[in-house]
C-alpha cells in the first residue's frame, strides 16, 4: 500500500495503534462509573498545557500530562468538597482549561502548532513527542492490565470492594492518573475536542454487543483500533483531518449498532 | 465463627440535622436483624457507619466474634447496596463475573481464576437459584435476578455478616418474600449475620429474630406486640407505608 512508503504515515499508524489500545480501555471504565465528560474537560485542560509547553518552549506533550495530572486532583478535590454538587467539577475544570487555553494560546509563536492539537496531528508527529507518546501509551496498558480486575470490582461497587479486600483508594488513585496520561496523549494525536469521542463511542459500540464484560474490552479495544486505522487511511487518501475521520466512522458505526440490535430488540 | 456488632454511645449528625445521638446498637452473633423507619429516618446511615462508609462522630463500632474478640470487617463483611437492581441493570456484565469479582481483592492480578473458583460460582449460583444465569448479561435478567445476583457475589467472600439495604425495594411482593426465604435459608445454614434494612413490617415480623427502628435519632429495639401494632395500623391505613406514631 502506498501510505506504508512514507515514514510520516508508518509512525502515524504506530502512535494511531498506541492511542486505540488505551483510549477504549479507560473510556470503558469512564463510561461506567458514569464520568465520560471527564475525558472532555482533561482534553480542554490539555490544551491549556500545550499552550503553556508552546509558550516556555517546553515538550507540549510534557506540559499537557503535568496539566492533566493537576487537573484531576482538582477535580477530585472539588468533588469531596462538593459532595452534593460532585458533577460540577467537571465544568469547573473544562471551564478553566478552556480559559487558560484561549488566553495562553495568544501567547505562542506558532499558531498553526496549536491549532493542531484541536483536531490532532496524528501524521506531524516530531520525535521527542513520538517517543513519548509511546512511553505513556506502554505504562498506561501495563498499568491497566494490574488494575484490569480492581478497577472492575471498583466500577462495580466500592463499599463492596473495599470490604471484600481490594484497595479502592489505590485503585482510583490510578485510574485518575492513568486518565490523565490517556487524555495527554490522546489529545496530541486525535485532537483535544475529539478525545472523548473516542474514549466513548468504541465503548458505547461494544457494550450493544459484548456478552460479558471481558467481551466488552476487546470489542471495545477492536473498535477503537477500526475506527483510528481507517480514519487515518481516509486522511491519507482523501486529504482530510484524521481526527475528524476517526469521529465520523465511530459514530457511523454506532448507529448502526443501534439499528441492527434494536430491531433484534435489545434495548442496552 | 459467626459476627456480631456493638454500637455504644453512636452520634452522627450532617451538618443541619442529627441521625443517630447517644445510641447503642448491637447484633448478636449469627441473628437475622432487621432495622425499619421512615424514610430519611438514617437507615442507610446506620449500615454506612457500619461497613464503615462513614465514621460515627462520637461513640465506637466494634465487630465481635462470638467470644467477644474484635475483628476487623474486610474480609469477614460483605454489603449489598440499595437500588442495585436499578442502578446497576445496564451493566456489561455476566453474573459469573460478577461473582467471580467477590475474590478480585484476594486474587494477584497476574493469576487466571482458578476452576475451583468457578465450583464455587456454579455452586452459589445454584444456591441462588441462578444456576443457568451464569453467562448470562445482568441487562437481560429481571430486577429480582439481579437482586439475587448480587447476593450471590456477597456470598462468594464467605462472609460471616451481609449487609443489605433495602434489598427487596424494587421486587413485588411475592419476590420480596423469597428473597427473605433465601436470607433466612443462609443465615440458618451458613450462621451467616444479616442485617437487612426494609420498609415491610410484614417481612420483618415473619424472619427476623430483632427488629430495629430507627427515630428521633434513636434506635430502638421492637418487641412483637409493637411490631403487630404497626402491622395493624398499616392495614386500616393501607396508603401509608412507613413507620408511625412510637416507633
Amino acid at each position: 500500500m502506498e501510505l506504508f512508503n512514507y515514514e510520516f504515515m508508518r509512525r502515524a499508524l504506530i502512535v494511531g495503534t498506541t492511542v486505540a489500545l488505551v483510549v477504549p480501555a479507560i473510556g470503558q471504565v469512564l463510561v461506567l462509573k458514569r464520568m465520560s465528560m471527564v475525558s472532555d474537560a482533561l482534553s480542554h485542560v490539555s490544551l491549556a498545557g500545550v499552550a503553556l509547553g508552546l509558550v516556555v518552549g517546553i515538550n507540549p506533550v510534557l506540559t499537557a500530562i503535568l496539566a492533566c495530572l493537576l487537573a484531576v486532583f482538582g477535580m477530585e478535590k472539588l468533588r469531596k468538597v462538593l459532595p452534593e454538587y460532585g458533577e460540577t467539577a467537571i465544568a469547573v475544570v473544562l471551564s478553566l482549561g478552556i480559559g487558560l487555553a484561549a488566553i495562553l494560546s495568544d501567547f505562542t509563536q506558532s499558531v498553526t502548532n496549536f491549532n493542531s492539537f484541536l483536531f490532532g496531528s496524528i501524521v506531524a508527529i516530531p520525535d521527542d513527542e513520538f517517543r513519548l507518546i509511546l512511553i505513556v501509551g506502554a505504562l498506561v496498558l501495563s498499568l491497566y492490565l494490574i488494575f484490569y480486575r480492581a478497577l472492575f470490582s471498583v466500577t462495580l461497587d466500592e463499599t463492596f470492594s473495599r470490604l471484600a479486600g481490594v484497595n479502592v483508594k489505590l485503585t482510583n488513585l490510578v485510574f485518575m492518573v492513568l486518565t490523565a496520561l490517556t487524555v495527554s496523549i490522546a489529545a496530541k494525536t486525535v485532537g483535544a475536542l475529539i478525545v472523548s469521542s473516542l474514549a466513548t463511542l468504541p465503548v458505547l459500540s461494544g457494550m450493544r454487543i459484548a456478552k460479558s464484560y471481558r467481551q466488552t474490552t476487546f470489542v471495545a479495544i477492536a473498535l477503537g483500533l477500526l475506527f483510528t486505522l481507517s480514519g487515518l487511511v481516509m486522511s491519507f487518501y482523501f486529504g482530510i483531518k484524521p481526527g475528524g475521520a476517526i469521529v465520523l466512522i465511530g459514530v457511523a458505526t454506532y448507529l448502526i449498532l443501534i439499528a441492527v440490535t434494536y430491531r433484534k430488540g435489545e434495548a442496552r | 465463627m459467626k459476627l456480631g456488632v456493638k454500637g455504644k454511645n453512636l452520634r452522627f449528625c450532617y451538618q443541619n440535622r442529627c441521625i443517630i445521638e447517644d445510641t447503642d446498637f448491637h447484633v448478636d452473633p449469627g441473628e437475622f436483624c432487621v432495622i425499619v423507619g421512615a424514610n430519611g429516618s438514617g437507615k442507610s446511615t446506620l449500615l454506612n457507619l457500619l461497613c464503615g462508609v462513614s465514621l460515627p462522630q462520637a461513640g465506637q463500632i466494634d465487630w465481635v466474634d462470638e467470644t467477644g474478640k474484635t475483628m476487623d470487617p474486610k474480609g469477614h463483611v460483605a454489603y449489598v447496596r440499595q437500588n442495585i437492581a436499578t442502578t446497576h441493570a445496564g451493566f456489561p456484565a455476566t453474573a459469573s463475573e460478577i461473582l467471580l469479582s467477590a475474590l478480585n481483592g484476594k486474587t494477584k492480578w497476574y493469576r487466571g481464576y482458578t476452576s475451583a473458583n468457578r465450583n464455587k460460582v456454579n455452586a452459589i449460583l445454584n444456591q441462588v437459584g441462578l444456576s443457568e444465569m451464569g453467562h448470562t448479561r445482568i441487562s437481560d435478567l429481571s430486577g429480582g435476578q439481579i437482586q439475587r445476583v448480587f447476593l450471590g457475589q456477597a456470598l462468594m467472600c464467605d462472609p460471616e455478616t451481609i449487609l443489605l439495604d433495602e434489598p427487596t425495594s424494587s421486587l413485588d411482593p411475592a419476590f420480596s418474600r423469597k428473597f427473605f426465604e433465601l436470607l433466612k435459608k443462609i443465615n440458618q445454614e451458613r450462621g451467616t449475620t444479616i442485617i437487612a434494612i426494609t420498609h415491610d413490617m410484614a417481612l420483618a415480623r415473619e424472619f427476623a429474630d430483632t427488629v430495629y427502628c430507627l427515630e428521633d435519632t434513636s434506635i430502638v429495639q421492637l418487641e412483637k406486640s409493637q411490631i403487630e401494632e404497626e402491622l395493624r395500623h398499616k392495614h386500616s391505613h393501607p396508603h401509608k407505608e412507613e413507620t408511625h406514631g412510637t416507633l
